[in-house]
């Protein structure tokens, strides 16, 4: 038996995280990876509501500890979908790691990485009429218009200029 | 549960709530930390010292039990991958600075064009070298003339993890 409630807040946080990306892993097949963020930090909130009242029910925790433990499983989650999902980087990686002799062209990865991305988010913004697409090439819509002007807003703010590049 | 914290899990808030309002604070400090990583990373270094100072400073924290630490720690890992996770969005985000490209563009863009204003008037292969100087700088990869190869080892070991979380999103894989 473990006397410890840190110790029990960590192994009820082991647990958490072990169900919640059970959670996460059919809540994303089922919804096709849309609303990923939301689902992500909608079942975070579900799993520790039902774990937290259990553990006080039932045991001695540390509840402090263990929002502090079962967080970071949450918050390395989120970080890791995002990167996932949308990293130039990890794409690059995975490209390479499929090829026979793990390695690519760079005209290879600037063409199905980054020009492929780009396509991409560029089908997504039209998706989502951010943009339309004119005989010249593209242009914002009324609602583009105004996302645009909110992100400049912010990056203005906090003094970012144009970002876009790690390592300028 | 205790409505207050443990003086080290407190004083662990208290230092990862400082890693954001040091981001907009840097934003007005010196020219030099204004760069968009440079200024994540003193922000991150901030919160991290400070958690130290704290711990140094109040009484009753230097005896606590590693699990406290542990959860300290947590917390202050945690709240620097929520930071970035928030930051990086307008800073390096490619979907939201390409809308702002565009908006900031005299005219309309072909896919090219555009990728080259994103770049800061460079090219698509700017991009590309940005992106690969993650997995050089991690060494993951190295370049070589025209073709980039995956170092053996540590590439190995990231593309597995890589895909046990590709298997837990059930994201199918780039190829």
């Amino acid at each position: 038996m473990i006397d410890d409630p840190r110790v029990v807040a960590l192994a009820a946080a082991c647990v958490a995280f072990a169900i919640y990306l059970c959670l996460i892993g059919v809540g994303l097949r089922l919804t096709r990876q849309r609303y990923g963020v939301s689902l992500l930090i909608g079942c975070a909130v579900l799993v520790y509501a039902a774990t937290a009242s259990w553990a006080q029910a039932n045991v001695v925790i540390a509840q402090w500890h263990f929002a502090a433990f079962y967080g970071l499983g949450v918050a390395a989650t989120v970080f890791t979908y995002g990167a996932a999902l949308k990293a130039l980087s990890l794409r690059m990686l995975l490209v390479m790691a499929a090829a026979p002799d793990r390695s690519a062209a760079v005209t290879r990865l600037s063409n199905d990485v980054i020009r492929a991305s780009f396509q991409d988010r560029i089908a997504l913004l039209e998706e989502r009429q951010l943009i339309r697409r004119e005989s010249a090439g593209y242009v914002l819509t009324e609602a583009g218009r105004r996302a645009a002007s909110r992100i400049s807003r912010v990056q203005d703010a906090l003094n970012m200029g144009l970002g876009g590049l790690y390592w300028d | 549960m205790s409505l207050l914290p443990p003086p080290v899990i407190g004083t662990a808030i208290v230092a990862g709530l400082a890693m954001p309002i040091m981001l907009v604070l840097l934003s007005w400090g010196p020219q030099r930390w204004r760069h968009s990583g440079r200024r994540f990373k003193v922000s991150v270094l901030t919160g991290w010292i400070l958690w130290g100072v704290l711990a140094v400073a109040l009484p009753g924290i230097a005896g606590a039990h590693p699990l406290d630490w542990l959860a300290g720690a947590a917390v202050l890992v945690a709240a620097t991958l929520v930071t970035f996770n928030a930051w990086s969005l307008p800073a390096y985000g490619v979907t939201l600075n390409m809308l702002v490209t565009l908006a900031r563009a005299d005219r309309p863009l072909d896919l090219e064009t555009w990728a080259d204003r994103y770049s800061g008037g460079r090219s698509i292969d700017r991009i590309l070298l940005d992106r690969l100087g993650h997995l050089v700088f991690f060494k993951l990869a190295r370049r070589d003339g025209d073709v980039v190869h995956l170092l053996p080892g540590s590439s190995r070991f990231a593309v597995a993890i890589l895909k046990i979380w590709y298997f837990i999103f059930g994201l199918a894989r780039p190829r």
